[in-house]
């Protein structure tokens, strides 16, 4: 047979006859004698008979073929516009619907391609969020696992923002698969490869996504994700990672009381520049954090002071787009100021607290309080003589995961540990220990490791000590990996 | 069911509209996805429309059957699924018909107690949609929930029931969803305030509680006595007991033998 590759009809031909799809990937993929664009010309165009290659492919089945056409002539209409016929939105909306996973992987960079222009041509009409579903499916499809981030992901979560469309299936993807995988090939459009901006790009609206649904938790994770993306050495941490930590100092705030503790692999650089802007006074003036001045003095000050800094620097919070969480964090403060007064007190009157607090209003102390006992922030009860008990944990615990978060909040060094049934732990550490223990066994696999390992232990007896101690990851790359899986398992055991 | 008295012919001028959009909607529901979005950026590819260009424009009153059904059947988050669908898929997001699927979205995620999204949804509405008195009282609803203004939410709530109750509103199928929605939402709040009350309060007045349940005594007492509420008539204070909420641990009963295979490999792996 005389495969005709510059030939629309032949392509044609080739992709409905064709057995072979490894064989048939390649041929698509080589330009051949003539140079890329014009393979791309070729594929975008109608055939001999003046027919749409497309109504005569069927979408599952020659997914390969359908993925090169599509591509190719979304592509061209969208840049050139050159008497190519654009493919109709049904067959797009179709073919991102059924199309065959197996048959996308072995060309995935057209799949991104596709995605890219798909996106392009919504919003140019106007219409960005029809996009979303469209790459909602191929972002999840085309991966083998859901928790493998590919570059369809942050044009996901961006589209997702623009069009101010979230959706609980968003959230829902962004709790429940945290990124463990990435997906990378080799392709010969360096372009539509995944880079390191993505990554970066995804956890970042991500948090940002959660934050907007009160997810607090997961936002947190994502933002120390995005936070903690290691740099090649000695070159300085993205703008991104910046506005990152900053996102997450404030929703640590609202969500646990105080800023806590950074990862210790975080860059040194970026809490360098933090402490020079006016968050860092910000936080530090919050009531959960260990340098709120007001411990001593009058409480109900603290208060006046948070709101003092931020009408101040009011301006600068509106122009980084952070105002919006600045003030949700003011309200959330009387919370936490609550929370420091139940390590002193057992029982206090409603008219106390609304004194401490610098609310007046009884009924609003008392729906402050009432609040934070649904939330769980506090256990406590009230009397009907509006007197207020604060108690400790039950012995029994039937306290989920989340509550053990927001109950623990920041562990003060040594002090009375809130006594948590032993079962529930033993079930959350051995989920961690065996998420672990596949992680160890899969880093110590790969070829890198075992090759820096021989390098810097010298020998090869010492890569099988390192083979045969799953854990002691030393000084190599993967001190990012295993800091990441950690974070990943901490993830999982909050969510699973 | 064969042998069952066959339906009336539709009579009344509702019953004919629905009729119309009923068969409309079976015929249309595959097309209006994809129609809408076709309609506006097709020239090259003929699609001719099947039936009068109203139907075709309007999605919202088309999936409305629909949701109505779902939330008949009290199924709200295949209703939200629906209702997020169109919301994506409809051209032109301006028009007023849209309130026939916001509205009951926004009290779906209330019932769910979904209540950021539920927010989420009510920002993304343009100017006119939100100025329009539905909406309007929709959104102090849930400004009402999100501050846990018990007093208000009752009052809201009875608010929204009663606009869609006037003669000036003329949507009839629409009144009925909200109304049935409203209920349901008053009666899951009702039951999570309960709950919540139970744990966190010793004693109470009887006016507190009328005001958190938005409930006469008359009707809040038998509730509370069926609850083992004690009552103090003289002091007018009731004593609530603290329910067993569905503990969210599951003791590891039936795993024995994953905790022994787990200690016996954690164990060998310390002997290496």
């Amino acid at each position: 047979m005389a495969p005709d590759s510059q030939s629309i009809d032949g392509l044609v031909q080739q992709i409905t006859t064709s057995n072979n799809l490894e064989a048939l990937a390649h041929t698509l993929r080589t330009s051949g004698t003539s140079g890329r664009d014009v393979r791309e010309f070729i594929l975008a165009s109608s055939m001999s008979s003046g027919q749409d290659p497309l109504s005569v492919l069927d979408l599952r089945n020659n997914t390969l073929g359908v993925m090169y056409i599509l591509s190719a002539r979304l592509n061209i209409y969208l840049n050139a516009q050159s008497g190519v016929q654009r493919p109709p939105w049904a067959i797009v909306t179709q073919f991102c619907e059924i199309f065959d996973p197996e048959q996308a992987r072995l060309a995935p960079e057209r799949i991104v391609m596709l995605a890219k222009s798909l996106t392009r041509y919504a919003q140019e009409q106007g219409k960005l969020k029809l996009a979303i579903p469209l790459l909602y499916s191929l972002a999840t499809r085309l991966p083998i696992t859901l928790s493998t981030l590919t570059p369809i992901h942050h044009i996901l979560l961006l589209t997702t923002l623009q069009a101010r469309h979230i959706t609980p299936e968003i959230t829902r993807l962004l709790i429940e698969h945290p990124i463990d995988d990435l997906y990378m090939y080799s392709n010969i459009y360096p372009d539509h490869n995944l880079s390191y901006i993505d990554n970066l790009v995804y956890h970042y609206l991500g948090g940002v996504i959660l934050t907007k649904t009160g997810n607090y938790t997961a936002a947190i994770d994502y933002f120390e994700t995005a936070l903690t993306a290691p740099s090649t050495t000695n070159s300085p941490p993205a703008g991104l990672q910046l506005e990152a930590l900053k996102k997450l100092r404030l929703v640590q705030c609202i969500a646990m009381g105080g800023p806590q503790p950074l990862p210790k692999y975080t860059s040194p650089v970026l809490t360098r520049i933090l402490k020079s802007t006016p968050y860092q006074n910000l936080i530090n003036a919050f009531p959960g954090s260990l340098h709120a001045k007001d411990r001593g003095e009058g409480p109900s000050s603290g208060n006046n002071r948070l709101k003092q800094l931020v009408s101040k620097d009011r301006d600068f919070y509106a122009s980084e787009c952070n105002l919006g969480l600045v003030e949700l964090l003011v309200a959330e403060a009387p919370k936490w100021v609550i929370k420091r007064l139940t390590e002193t007190y057992v029982t206090l009157g409603l008219a106390e607290i609304g004194r401490y607090v610098g609310v007046d209003d009884e009924q609003q102390v008392r729906a402050l309080v009432l609040k934070m006992i649904e939330s769980k922030t506090i256990i406590a009860t009230i009397s009907d003589l509006g007197i207020v008990t604060f108690h400790d944990a039950p012995d029994t615990a039937d306290v989920s995961v989340e509550d053990i978060r927001t109950l623990l909040g920041d562990l003060p060094s040594g002090t009375n540990l809130t006594k948590i049934s032993v079962p529930i732990l033993l079930e959350a550490v051995q989920v961690q220990s065996t998420h672990l223990a596949e992680l160890d066994m899969e880093v110590g696999r790969s070829k890198e490791f075992i090759a820096k390992a021989i390098k810097t232990g010298g020998g090869i007896s010492s890569a099988l000590f390192f083979l045969r101690h799953p854990g002691i990851v030393q000084h190599t790359r993967f001190r990012y990996v295993y800091g990441w899986s950690r974070k990943w398992v901490r993830t999982r055991w909050g969510f699973s | 069911m064969a042998n069952g008295p066959p339906t009336p012919p539709p009579t009344t001028d509702v019953e004919i509209q629905d009729e119309a959009r009923m068969s409309d909607a079976s015929a249309l529901a595959v097309e209006a996805s994809s129609d809408p979005a076709s309609e506006s950026t097709s020239n090259a590819a003929p699609q001719p429309p099947l039936s009068p260009p109203i139907q075709l424009q309007d999605p919202y009153q088309l999936i409305f059957p629909r949701i109505a059904e779902l939330s008949s059947q009290k199924r709200w988050i295949e209703l939200i699924d629906i209702a997020e669908m169109t919301e994506i898929n409809a051209s032109n997001d301006q028009q007023l018909s849209r309130l026939f699927v916001i509205v009951p979205l926004i009290l779906a995620y209330l019932i769910q107690n979904d209540l950021p999204i539920a927010k989420l949804v009510l920002e993304r509405l343009p100017i006119d949609i939100r100025m329009s008195p539905l909406i309007s009282n929709l959104g102090s609803l849930t400004k009402a929930y999100s501050a846990g203004a018990y007093e208000q939410i009752y009052s809201k709530a009875n608010a929204l029931v009663n606009l869609v109750a006037q003669p000036e509103f003329q949507q009839p199928e629409l009144a009925q969803v909200i109304n049935a929605m409203v209920e349901c939402f008053l009666s899951s709040f009702r039951d999570r305030t309960f709950l919540l009350l139970s744990r966190a309060y010793t004693s109470m007045t009887l006016s507190l509680a009328e005001m958190y349940f938005g409930l006469g005594a008359d009707e809040l007492l038998p509730i509370a006595a069926r609850h083992g509420w004690a009552y103090d008539t003289s002091t007018k204070v009731l004593k609530p007991v603290p329910t067993n909420e569905t503990a969210s641990f599951f003791p590891p009963a039936a795993s024995s033998l994953a905790n022994f295979n787990f200690i016996a490999q954690s164990v060998s792996l310390l002997e290496m």
